[in-house]
C-alpha cells in the first residue's frame, strides 16, 4: 500500500508542477516523435483504433492492436494531444517536452451521456441541477441483507438508516432523507418504475438497476403534496439488444443475533432479590421459598434441587445461537431489434432465531418481467410485471410480532419453575416460554403482491422534432391472509415435598383458530404526458407536461386518492448554464374542498464551470474533470397525516358517532349513546416545506478524486399537531389536530471518492460519505407557562426532557452537601427517601432544590444527527474486495422496564445489576443501591441514567470475491463466474452494552438485527 | 401542432371533467342537526351525559386504581396500588385524573342545553325530564370540581362550547359564582324532574336526587373551609345575604334542604325515601345489605347511584377490595388501625373512654354493630373461613398485610374465588342516612344539640342496632359536633365522604382536622399467634404528609402552564 500511495502522491505533485510549468512559455524546437499506449481507465484494457491528433493540426495517428500509437509532430511544447474514440470522452493532454505519453481514456457513457432517473423521466447527468444520490445494482446484489432498505446504510449521502428489528419478515429499516423535519410520518415517498409504491425493501436486489434518492425541492417538487420527505426512486432492470444473457446467483448465509440481553443466573439473581426485598419490607423477613435464605441460596448455587430451585436460562432455551438463510436468483435478459426483455425469478428463505425450525420461517418468491416492444418506428410499448409471494410461519403467540416470547426470554424469571417437570410435562402455571414456542400452535401468513403496468411511448417527431407522448396505466394489488391453528398444553407446578402436580390449563389438540389477518388493497394509477426535448444551436430545451391520477382502495375503507398535473421546463445554454423550473399541482381526498389542491413550484440553476473555455480548453482540464455549482429553491408538501401514530382522515368533518351511553332500568340494559367526535378542523391541510439547497459536484484528474458537497436548509410549517397539551381541561372536548407546527432542518452532506488503477493487476477505490443534519422545533403545541428549557420549541424533534444524572450519592455527607431531592413540593414529587447509592440529579436551575424544574431537554432525538460511511474496495487480479464502515452518532432512546430496572415487571436482572452501588465500588457502580430501597426511588424518574445512546461504528459489510478466469469460462460456454464471501454487520462498537444501538424499543423487546456470514456464487452465461 | 393541441385538450378536459375524483369524503352519518332534530338520537346523546358518573370503588390512579378512602385515614393501598400514594406523601399535582371526565361530561351537557329547543319532544313531560336531568348532571359534575379546587371557570351552553381558533384561556370564577351556578342548575332540575320513576327509568336523576345534591352543596358551603374564606376559595360569609337574600344562615338553609329530602312525598302522598330496614334479627344486617339491593329489591334508602349491571369476583371493583390469598382478590384496600379505633364500643363509649370496657388484648369484642359489617379482622368469619391474618398465616402469602385488616362493607359475601356468582355493586352517591346526618350537623350549628338533632342521628344508629347517642357526651354544641364527625366517619365509611368532610371542617389557614387525621403516623396491627393465644401489637408503618393547604387540591401544574390567567390555590 505504501508504494501505491507514493505513486499517487508522485502523480499529484507531478501534475501540479505541470500546471506551473505551463505558465512559462518555452521556445519552439525541431520535430519529434511521440509514442504511447492508450488504455481504458477502468479496466486497463488496451484500446484499438483510437484517433490521436495534435490539436489544431493535421498530425494524427491511430492506435494499433496493442493500443500503441506513434505520432510525428513539430517540437512546439504548446502542442496538445487529443484522443478521440467512440464511446469515450475526448481527452486532451499537453505535450510539453515529453516523447512518451500514455493515456487512459474514460468511458464517455458513464461520464457524459450518463442518465439519471428523476421524477417522471430521466435527465442527462451533466444537466442535473437538483440534489440526487444514486446507487447501482453492483453494490446491492451480493449483500445477504434480506430487506433492500438495510442495504442503503452507509452508502449514500443524505440518507439515514435506522433498523430497529431483525425479526424475519419484519426487518425493514426506517429511512430518513436529510433527517426529519416533522414529528409526523417522515418516511420518504417510494417510486418504483415511475409509480408510487410501498415496501420496495422486498424487491429482489438482482432486479434493481438503480436506486436514486431525490433530496431537494428541485428534484421532488413534481411530486407536489407528497414530496416533502424526499423521494426514493427504484428502477428495475430492462433488456438490451443482444444475445440472451443469463445470470444465476445462489447464496447461503449463517446469521446470528447481534445482541440479546443475557440475564443473571439464579444464584446471583436471588441474592439481589433478597437485597431488594429487604428494602421493600424493611424490618420484615425477606420472602423466601419457604425455607431459609441461606438454604435457598445454597440450592441455587449447587443446583441440588432443580425442581423447586431451578436455574433456567430462557434465552438459551428459546433462541438459537445462529440460524440460516438462502437466496437464489436467475434472470435472463436480451433483445432483438424490436423486442427487449428482462425476466427474473428469485427466492429467499430465512429461518428464525427461535429454536423451532418447523414453525418459524419466512420465505419470499420474487418474479419480474420487463418487456419493451417497438411496435413501429415511433411507438414503444412496455409491459412491466413484478410480483412476490411471502410466507411467514410463526408460533401463534407471536402473531403480531415476537415481542411476547422474545422479550420473555430475557425478562422472565429463571428461578420459579424449571422448563420441564420430572415427568416430562411443561413446568409452570401458564407462562412457560418453551410451551409458548413449541406447543401453542402455528400462525401462517401469506402475502402476495402484484405490481403491473403498461406504458406507451409515442415519438411525435412528425409534429415537431423532439416531441413525444407517454401514457401509462398501472394496477397493483396486495392480499394478505393470516390464519392460526392453536393448541393449549397443560402446565404443571410440581411440588417436590409431596411429589404431586398441580395442573394449569388444559390440553387441547391443535385446532383451526380462524382468520387473524385479512387485508386486501388494490391501486389503479393512470398518467398521460407529453415530453419535449430539443436543441437549437447552443440552446437546449426540455419540457414535460403530465397529468396523473391514483386511487388506492384498502379493504372496504374509503379510498385514498390523489391527482394532479406536473410540469417541467429545463434549459441549458451551451452546456454551461442550466436552469430548471419544476411544478407539481396536486391534491388528495383527505382535505376540505378549499384546501384540496396545492401548487408546488421549484426553481433551480447550475453552472458547469468545467465546460467553460478557461478550463475545458486549457491544461486545467487535466486537473478539473468536472465542476458544477448548483442551487435550488422550492416548495413541497407532505400529506401523510399520521399524528401520534394515528392516521388522520377527514378531520375537517364534524362527526357524531354511536358510542358511550349508560345503563337504565331494572333489566340493566345498556342504553346506546351518541357522542360528538373530536371537534373538527375545518381548514385542515398538508405540511408545507420550503427547501433550499446549494452545492457543487466535482471530479479531478479524470476521476481520481471526486467530491460533492451540499448544504441544505428546510423550513417546514403547517405541521399537523396534537394540541391537547395547550388545551385546558375545562374545554371538555378533544380538538382535531391542527396545522400549527413549524420546524427547520439544515445540514451538510459530503460525498468523497477516490479511485486509482495502480497497475494492471491492482486497482482500488475509497468512497466516503457523511450526512450531518440538525432540526429544530420552532413551534409546537407547548403550553405557554412551561419552562423554556422544557418546551419542545427550540430543541430538535424528540429531544427528551429529563433530569441530568451526575452520579450516585456516595455518603450521607454527600447528600447533605447537595441540594435536597426530597419532598412533596420542595423536591421531586413522590421522592420520599434518599440514601447513599441513589442517583444524584443536577440542580439545573441552581435554586438549591431538585424538583420538576430541574428536568430539561437534553440528549438527542431518535434520528441520528450524523451518519457516515466509508467504503474501501478494489480488485487484485481476479479478486475483488470491499469493506464498508458505517457509523451513526447523535441519537438517543429511553431504556426502561426490563432492560433497565431490576425486577421491574417480571424478574430479570443483568450483569450490570450485580455491579450495584456499594461504598467500596462507588466509582465503578453500574446500578443504584439495592439495600434499603423503598417501593420507589429516583432510579425510575426519567433521567440521563435511563437514556440510551444510539452511537455506533460498525463494520457494516465485508466482501471478498473471486472472478473465475474469462478464458476458462468462455471455454465452457460461460461469460463469467464469481464466487464471493460477504459479511453483514460484522463488528459493532457502541456504548450500549445490552442492546443493538438501533433498537428503538424502550423495553428492548425487539429482536435485534443480525450479523450474517454469506457465501455466494454468481454465474453468467 | 394540431395533434399537440388535441392531446392537451384531452388532458385538460379529462382532468376537469373528473374534478370530483377526490370527493371521497364519507357521508357523515350523524351531525349536530341529525342528532338534535331527532328525538331518538337526542335521547341517545343525553344518555351519554350520564357516562361521566364513574363508580368510585377503584377510581384513583390509572394503573390498578384504588378508592379514594386510601387517601384518607380510612384505609391504605397495598403495595403495587399506587393511585392514592402521592396524596399520602403530600403530592396533589394531577393525582385525581377523574376531573377530566367531569369536564368532558359538562361539555356534553352544554352541547345538549344549547340544542335543547330543537329537539322534537313527544310531550312536555318528556322535555322536562330530559332537560331537567341534564341540569342535575351539570350541577353534579361542577360540584365535583368545585369541592376539589374551589372556584373554577364556568363554561355553560352560551360561552363554553369552544372550537379551534377560540381563545381558550379563561380565568377562574369565584366559589360564590360557582355556587350560584350550581344552585341555579339545581333549581331548574328540582322544578322539572319527577319524584318517582318508571321502572325502565331507574338510574336516572330525580327531583329527590337534585334536592339531595342541593342539601350537600349547601352543607359544604356552610362549612368552615368554604364559608370562612372569600373570593375564589369561598363564600365570604356565613349568612345568605346575596343569593336568595333571605338572611338565613347557610347552616339553616342546609338543614332545611336536608329536611326537605327526608320529608319528600310522592304523588300519592307517600314517603319517597326510608332507611333500609327489613326486620332482620341482627339489625346490622340491613346496614350491610343496603349496598347490594336497589329500589326494585325494596331498598328505598338510595337516592342516587351509579346504575350498573351486577359484577363478579373478576371485576376490578370487587377484586381490589376482596382479600387476597385463599379469597382470590387483590386485597388492595386495607383499613388502618387509626380508623378501626374510631368505632365505638357497643355501649356507645369511645374505646379510650373510662368504662368503655375496651380490652387491647381482645380488641374486637363488644364494638359498634357496624364494625362487624365494615371490617374483616383477625378471627372474623369470612366466606365460611376464620380469617387468620397473623404472621404465621397459611391463608395469605407472606408479606401481604400492611395493616392487618380488610374491608367487609361493599363486599357481597357470596361472591367467592373462582365462582361466577354476581351481585349488584352500585356505587351510591346519595342515600337517606347522609341526609339525616347532614340535617343533624347543620341544625347543631344553628341551634345546638336539640332533641331533633339527636333524633336524626339516633334514627340512623338504631337502624343498625346501635345504642342511642349518650346524652352526657353530647350536651353542648361542640361536643355534639365532634360526636357527629365520628358518626359520619363510621356510618358513611368508605363512601368517599370522609376525605371531603375532614377538609370542609377544616380551614385553609389551620387545616386542623384534616391535618390531624390524614397526616402524621399511621398504624397497623401486627398479629402473632402462639398456640391459641393471639397477641396484637400496634405499630407505625408510615408517616403521611398532610399540610393545611392540602384542604384544597393543587391546580395541576400542567393546567397552570397552559393558562396564564389561572391563579394557583394558596400554599402550592
Amino acid at each position: 500500500m505504501k508504494n501505491q500511495m507514493k505513486t499517487v502522491m508522485k502523480k499529484i505533485i507531478f501534475l501540479t508542477l505541470l500546471v506551473l510549468i505551463e505558465l512559462v512559455p518555452l521556445q519552439a524546437q525541431s520535430s519529434r516523435k511521440i509514442i504511447g499506449k492508450v488504455t481504458d481507465f477502468k479496466t486497463g484494457e488496451e484500446l484499438i483504433g483510437v484517433n490521436v491528433k495534435i490539436k489544431g493540426t493535421s498530425f494524427m495517428a491511430i492506435t494499433d492492436l496493442n493500443g500503441n500509437y506513434s505520432i510525428e509532430t513539430d517540437n512546439n511544447p504548446a502542442n496538445i494531444l487529443s484522443f478521440t474514440y467512440v464511446g469515450y470522452r475526448e481527452t486532451f493532454e499537453p505535450v510539453k517536452s515529453r516523447t512518451v505519453i500514455n493515456m487512459q481514456l474514460s468511458d464517455a457513457d458513464k461520464q457524459l451521456n450518463e442518465v439519471v432517473v428523476v421524477g417522471y423521466g430521466t435527465q442527462k447527468k451533466e444537466s442535473v441541477v437538483g440534489s440526487i444520490s444514486s446507487i447501482d445494482n453492483k453494490t446491492l446484489k451480493s449483500s445477504p441483507a434480506s430487506n433492500l432498505t438495510q442495504s442503503l446504510a452507509g452508502k449514500l449521502a443524505g440518507v439515514q438508516i435506522v433498523q430497529p428489528s431483525g425479526e424475519i419478515g419484519n426487518d425493514e429499516a426506517s429511512i430518513y432523507i436529510r433527517g426529519r423535519a416533522t414529528w409526523n410520518d417522515a418516511s420518504p415517498l417510494i417510486v418504483v418504475d415511475g409509480i408510487v409504491r410501498n415496501d420496495f425493501g422486498k424487491i429482489d436486489p438482482n432486479e434493481v438497476e438503480s436506486i436514486n434518492i431525490l433530496k431537494d425541492a428541485s428534484a421532488t417538487a413534481v411530486y407536489g403534496v407528497k414530496g416533502a420527505n424526499g423521494v426514493i426512486i427504484v428502477t428495475t432492470k430492462r433488456g438490451e439488444m443482444g444475445k440472451p444473457k443469463i445470470s444465476v446467483t445462489a447464496q447461503t448465509a449463517l446469521v446470528q443475533p447481534m445482541r440479546i440481553p443475557q440475564p443473571l443466573g439464579a444464584y446471583d439473581a436471588t441474592s439481589l432479590q433478597y437485597l431488594a426485598d429487604w428494602g421493600q419490607y424493611k424490618s420484615r423477613t425477606p420472602l423466601s421459598k419457604g425455607g431459609t435464605l441461606a438454604n435457598d441460596l445454597l440450592l441455587y448455587r449447587t443446583g441440588a434441587s432443580p425442581w423447586d430451585h431451578p436455574d433456567v436460562n430462557w434465552v438459551n432455551t428459546i433462541m438459537k445461537p445462529y440460524s440460516t438463510q438462502q437466496q437464489y436468483n436467475i434472470n435472463i435478459s436480451g433483445g432483438t431489434k424490436t423486442v427487449r426483455y428482462f425476466v427474473s425469478g428469485g427466492f429467499l428463505n430465512q429461518n428464525s432465531l427461535y429454536k423451532n425450525d418447523n414453525l418459524t420461517d419466512y420465505s419470499r418468491f420474487n418474479f419480474r418481467s420487463n418487456l419493451d416492444v417497438d411496435v413501429s418506428k415511433d411507438l414503444t410499448v412496455s409491459l412491466n410485471l413484478g410480483s412476490r409471494v411471502e410466507n411467514l410461519n410463526s408460533p401463534t403467540t407471536t402473531i403480531y410480532s415476537s415481542w411476547n416470547i422474545y422479550r420473555g426470554a430475557f425478562a422472565n424469571s429463571g428461578r420459579t419453575y424449571p422448563i420441564y417437570n420430572p415427568n416430562g410435562s411443561y413446568a409452570g402455571n401458564g407462562n412457560n416460554l418453551e410451551a409458548s414456542l413449541l406447543s401453542s400452535g402455528i400462525y401462517k401468513d401469506v402475502k402476495s403482491t402484484l405490481e403491473s403496468s403498461i406504458s406507451l411511448n409515442y415519438k411525435l417527431d412528425f409534429i415537431t422534432k423532439g416531441l413525444s407522448a407517454k401514457g401509462q396505466v398501472s394496477y397493483d394489488t396486495q392480499g394478505e391472509n393470516g390464519r392460526d391453528w392453536t393448541q393449549s398444553t397443560a402446565q404443571y407446578v410440581y411440588s417436590q415435598n409431596t411429589d404431586s402436580y398441580q395442573q394449569f390449563g388444559q390440553n387441547t389438540p391443535l385446532s383451526y383458530g380462524g382468520v387473524q389477518k385479512n387485508n386486501n388493497w388494490y391501486k389503479v394509477y393512470v398518467e398521460a404526458g407529453i415530453y419535449y426535448n430539443r436543441t437549437f444551436g447552443k440552446n437546449s430545451f426540455t419540457g414535460l407536461f403530465l397529468a396523473d391520477r391514483n386511487k388506492l382502495t384498502n379493504n372496504a375503507e374509503v379510498a385514498y386518492a390523489d391527482q394532479g398535473v406536473v410540469g417541467r421546463i429545463t434549459y441549458d445554454y451551451d452546456k454551461r448554464f442550466f436552469g430548471e423550473v419544476n411544478v407539481g399541482y396536486n391534491g388528495s381526498e383527505n382535505f376540505p374542498k378549499v384546501n384540496q389542491y396545492g401548487l408546488f413550484p421549484a426553481y433551480s440553476a447550475g453552472w458547469l464551470i468545467s465546460n467553460e473555455d478557461f478550463i475545458a480548453n486549457s491544461s486545467l482540464s487535466t486537473i478539473i474533470t468536472n465542476l458544477k455549482i448548483r442551487g435550488s429553491l422550492g416548495w413541497v408538501g407532505n400529506d401523510k397525516s399520521t399524528v401520534n401514530n394515528v392516521a388522520q382522515r377527514f378531520i375537517y368533518l364534524q362527526q357524531y358517532t354511536n358510542g358511550g351511553g349508560y345503563t337504565f332500568g331494572t333489566g340493566d340494559n345498556g342504553y346506546a349513546g351518541i357522542q360528538q367526535g373530536a371537534i373538527a378542523n375545518p381548514t385542515a391541510q398538508w405540511e408545507v416545506a420550503r427547501k433550499e439547497n446549494i452545492g457543487f459536484d466535482s471530479e479531478f484528474f479524470k476521476g481520481l478524486f471526486g467530491i460533492t458537497v451540499d448544504y441544505f436548509y428546510e423550513f417546514r410549517n403547517e405541521i399537523l399537531t396534537d394540541i391537547s397539551a395547550v388545551m385546558p381541561q375545562y374545554v371538555g372536548a378533544a380538538f382535531a389536530v391542527a396545522n400549527v407546527g413549524e420546524t427547520e432542518n439544515q445540514g451538510v452532506e459530503i460525498d468523497l471518492k477516490h479511485n486509482l488503477r495502480v497497475n494492471k493487476d491492482f486497482s482500488y477505490y475509497v468512497k466516503g460519505n457523511l450526512t450531518y443534519n440538525v432540526n429544530k422545533v420552532l413551534k409546537k403545541a407547548d403550553p405557554l407557562g412551561l419552562l423554556p428549557y422544557q418546551k419542545e420549541e427550540g430543541y430538535p424533534i424528540g429531544t427528551p426532557s429529563a433530569w441530568n444524572n451526575t452520579g450516585y450519592f456516595n455518603s450521607y455527607q454527600d447528600i447533605k452537601n447537595n441540594p435536597s431531592q426530597l419532598g412533596s413540593n420542595n423536591g421531586i414529587p413522590g421522592n420520599i427517601e434518599i440514601i447513599p447509592g441513589d442517583l444524584k440529579f443536577l440542580d439545573f436551575n441552581h435554586d438549591g432544590v431538585i424538583n420538576q424544574a430541574d428536568a430539561y431537554r437534553q440528549g438527542y432525538g431518535s434520528v441520528p444527527v450524523l451518519q457516515y460511511g466509508l467504503t474501501i474496495g478494489g480488485t487484485w487480479k481476479s479478486f475483488d474486495f470491499s469493506v464498508l464502515f458505517q457509523g451513526s452518532a447523535g441519537s438517543s432512546f429511553p431504556k426502561q422496564w426490563e432492560i433497565m430496572w431490576a425486577f421491574s415487571n417480571s424478574d430479570n436482572v443483568f450483569a450490570k445489576h450485580n455491579n450495584y452501588w456499594a461504598p467500596e465500588i462507588a466509582n465503578t457502580a453500574q446500578f443504584t443501591r439495592f439495600y434499603g430501597k423503598s417501593w420507589i426511588n429516583n432510579e425510575r424518574y426519567y433521567s440521563t441514567y435511563e437514556l440510551g445512546s444510539g452511537d455506533y461504528l460498525r463494520v457494516k459489510s465485508v466482501e471478498i470475491g473471486y472472478n473465475f478466469p474469462k478464458v476458462l469460462m468462455n471455454r465452457i460456454g460461460m461469460s463469467g463466474a464469481r464466487l464471493y464471501v460477504t459479511s453483514l454487520n460484522t463488528i459493532t462498537w457502541s456504548k450500549e452494552p445490552y442492546l443493538d444501538p438501533d433498537n428503538r424499543d424502550a423495553r428492548g423487546g425487539l429482536m435485534p438485527p443480525t450479523r450474517a456470514f454469506n457465501l455466494g456464487l454468481n454465474l453468467n452465461f | 401542432m394540431k395533434i399537440f393541441k388535441y392531446i392537451s385538450l384531452i388532458l385538460v378536459l379529462g382532468f376537469i371533467a373528473c374534478n370530483d375524483f377526490l370527493n371521497l369524503a364519507p357521508d357523515v352519518n350523524l351531525n349536530e342537526d341529525k342528532v338534535f332534530t331527532n328525538y331518538v338520537n337526542a335521547q341517545a346523546f343525553q344518555a351519554d351525559i350520564y357516562s361521566g358518573l364513574t363508580q368510585r370503588f377503584n377510581a384513583i390512579g390509572s394503573y390498578l386504581p384504588v378508592p379514594m378512602s386510601s387517601a384518607s385515614d380510612e384505609s391504605e393501598s397495598n403495595a403495587g396500588y399506587f393511585g392514592t400514594k402521592p396524596f399520602n406523601m403530600g403530592n396533589y399535582d394531577g393525582v385525581d385524573a377523574n376531573i377530566s371526565y367531569y369536564y368532558t361530561a359538562i361539555h356534553k351537557a352544554n352541547l345538549f342545553l344549547k340544542n335543547k329547543d330543537r329537539i322534537p319532544y313527544p310531550s312536555k313531560l318528556a322535555r322536562q325530564k330530559m332537560v331537567g336531568e341534564v341540569y342535575f348532571l351539570r350541577a353534579f359534575y361542577y360540584n365535583e370540581i368545585v369541592k376539589r379546587f374551589g372556584g373554577m371557570p364556568i363554561l355553560n351552553e352560551v360561552n363554553g362550547l369552544l372550537v379551534p381558533g377560540d381563545d381558550l384561556m379563561r380565568p377562574r370564577n369565584t366559589y360564590r359564582e360557582c355556587f350560584a351556578f350550581i344552585m341555579n342548575d339545581l333549581k331548574n332540575a328540582i322544578d322539572s324532574l319527577p319524584v318517582t320513576l318508571n321502572t325502565n327509568e331507574y338510574g336516572r336523576a330525580t327531583k329527590g336526587a337534585s334536592m339531595a345534591l342541593k342539601a350537600r352543596v349547601l352543607l359544604y358551603a356552610a362549612s368552615p373551609l368554604f364559608s370562612k374564606t372569600n373570593g375564589i376559595w369561598g363564600m365570604g360569609g356565613t349568612t345568605d345575604d346575596w343569593y336568595d337574600k333571605d338572611g338565613k344562615t347557610w347552616w339553616l338553609k342546609a338543614a332545611e334542604a336536608a329536611q326537605a329530602v327526608i320529608d319528600l312525598k310522592d304523588e300519592t302522598g307517600g314517603q319517597v325515601y326510608a332507611l333500609y330496614q327489613t326486620n332482620a334479627a341482627n339489625k346490622a344486617d340491613d346496614y350491610q345489605n343496603l349496598f347490594f339491593n336497589r329500589r326494585e329489591q325494596g331498598n328505598n334508602e338510595i337516592i342516587f347511584y351509579k346504575h350498573e349491571a351486577p359484577v363478579g369476583v373478576n371485576d376490578a371493583q370487587i377484586n381490589v377490595w376482596m382479600p387476597n390469598g385463599d379469597f382470590g382478590g387483590n386485597g388492595a384496600v386495607e383499613p388502618t388501625n387509626n380508623f378501626v379505633k374510631l368505632f365505638e364500643m357497643s355501649n356507645g363509649k369511645y374505646i379510650d373512654e373510662a368504662g368503655s370496657g375496651y380490652d387491647p388484648k381482645n380488641p374486637y369484642i363488644n364494638r359498634d354493630p357496624r364494625f362487624y359489617k365494615t371490617i374483616i379482622y383477625q378471627g372474623s368469619t369470612w366466606q365460611g373461613a376464620t380469617v387468620d391474618m397473623s404472621t404465621t398465616t397459611t391463608q395469605f402469602p407472606a408479606g401481604t398485610f400492611l395493616t392487618g385488616y380488610f374491608v367487609r362493607k361493599y363486599l357481597p359475601e357470596q361472591i367467592k374465588k373462582l365462582s361466577t356468582t354476581t351481585s349488584y355493586h352500585n356505587w351510591i352517591f346519595f342515600r337517606l342516612a347522609e341526609m339525616y346526618l347532614n340535617y343533624a350537623e347543620a341544625m347543631n350549628e344553628v341551634e345546638g344539640p336539640t332533641q331533633r338533632v339527636r333524633d336524626a342521628v339516633n334514627a340512623v344508629r338504631s337502624r343498625s342496632g346501635v345504642v342511642d347517642l349518650p346524652v352526657a357526651l353530647t350536651g353542648d354544641q361542640s361536643s355534639m359536633r365532634i360526636r357527629l364527625q365520628r358518626e359520619r366517619a363510621i356510618e358513611l365509611s368508605f363512601e368517599e365522604q370522609r376525605w371531603w368532610d375532614a377538609r370542609r371542617w377544616s380551614t385553609g389557614e389551620q387545616g386542623e382536622l384534616a391535618a390531624k387525621w390524614f397526616g402524621g403516623p399511621f398504624y397497623r396491627v401486627t398479629i402473632t399467634k402462639n398456640g391459641n393465644a393471639v397477641s396484637y401489637n400496634e405499630e407505625t408503618y408510615f408517616t403521611r404528609i398532610y399540610q393545611p393547604h392540602n384542604n384544597l387540591y393543587e391546580i395541576p401544574t400542567g393546567e397552570m402552564y397552559k393558562n396564564p390567567l389561572f391563579v394557583q390555590n394558596p400554599g402550592y
